[in-house]
């Protein structure tokens, strides 16, 4: 390492779906501390080290072909906000707090509620092959049940079911 | 024509492309129209715009040309008259509305 790059660290952190809010409040409390995310990647995040600042950081769900991702990402940062990076379909950005005020990324409730449909329709699609795969019994040949590989998918289906029911417990509360 | 009520922020997006906007300068004027009231979410215009050029009320100009990464958006005809007829039902709403409580006023002053 060059003395001129600056300090990085990297965190393992699991945050399920329907705790980005904790997700974000935790990239803020980094970011109060001086470590500020400048990388981020399934379960792992990497913080380059600066000055203490108050940042205000919020995740998005959007998957895009790549011109309307351009766009997309044009009229967030037009709107104040720094991209910082995307994980599958979240994208992470972040502002100063005391500019955070009216900069929200969903004016209304009904295109917030878009952001959880659609994060609903990619667990979904997510699950279907799983799913499929678990109810027609093809995982339950002999020598896959003798495996420890059968709980591994056992708990990431168990999850994916666990996250379609929170994200569908969400939207019914904003929608009630 | 007819069609459903537009909601508040729709009906801004499509006052404000009285001229030609990308995204940015849709949010800036639907605040100045709006007299500071409508603040978009870009977010929420990037979803809105996306339905309203699947509605074909907006097309974007540029389209097929080199565009960098702001596209810009405008009115298309039917667009316009989607508009024209929200603001048709807009003003009759004001004219029940004032007739209501015209009425209102009137059983008020004197009582029967």
């Amino acid at each position: 390492m060059t003395r001129s790059e600056k300090k990085t660290t990297r965190k393992f952190r699991f945050f399920a779906v329907w705790r980005e809010g904790r997700e974000a409040l935790w990239l803020q409390s980094m970011s109060a501390k001086g470590w500020h995310l400048k990388h981020v990647s399934f379960l792992s995040y990497v913080f380059e080290k600066g000055s203490p600042q108050d940042y205000t950081y919020t995740l998005d769900f959007r998957i895009e072909v790549s011109t309307d991702m351009q766009e997309y990402l044009a009229m967030i940062e037009d709107s104040g906000w720094q991209h910082i990076g995307r994980m599958g379909g979240w994208q992470y950005f972040r502002i100063a707090t005391d500019k955070a005020a009216g900069a929200e990324i969903y004016s209304d409730l009904e295109s917030l509620l878009g952001k959880y449909w659609r994060v609903l329709g990619v667990l979904c699609l997510s699950a279907l092959p799983l799913f499929t795969l678990l109810l027609t019994g093809s995982l339950s040949r002999p020598g896959l049940t003798e495996t420890p590989i059968i709980y591994v998918i056992y708990a990431v289906a168990a999850l994916i079911g666990y996250s379609i029911i929170r994200m569908l417990v969400l939207i019914l509360h904003y929608t009630r | 024509m007819s069609h459903e009520a537009l909601s508040e922020p729709s009906f801004y997006i499509l006052l404000s492309l009285s001229e030609p906007l990308h995204g940015y300068g849709i949010i800036k004027n639907s605040e100045r129209l709006s007299s500071g009231r409508v603040i978009l979410g870009a977010g929420t215009l990037y979803g809105a715009l996306g339905k309203m050029m699947k509605k074909k009320w907006i097309s974007q100009p540029g389209q097929g040309a080199k565009q960098g990464r702001r596209k810009v958006y405008e009115l298309t005809d039917l667009g316009k008259d989607v508009l024209e007829s929200e603001v048709v039902r807009l003003r009759q709403l004001v004219k029940h509305g004032q007739q209501a409580l015209a009425a209102i006023r009137e059983l008020n002053d004197d009582p029967v």
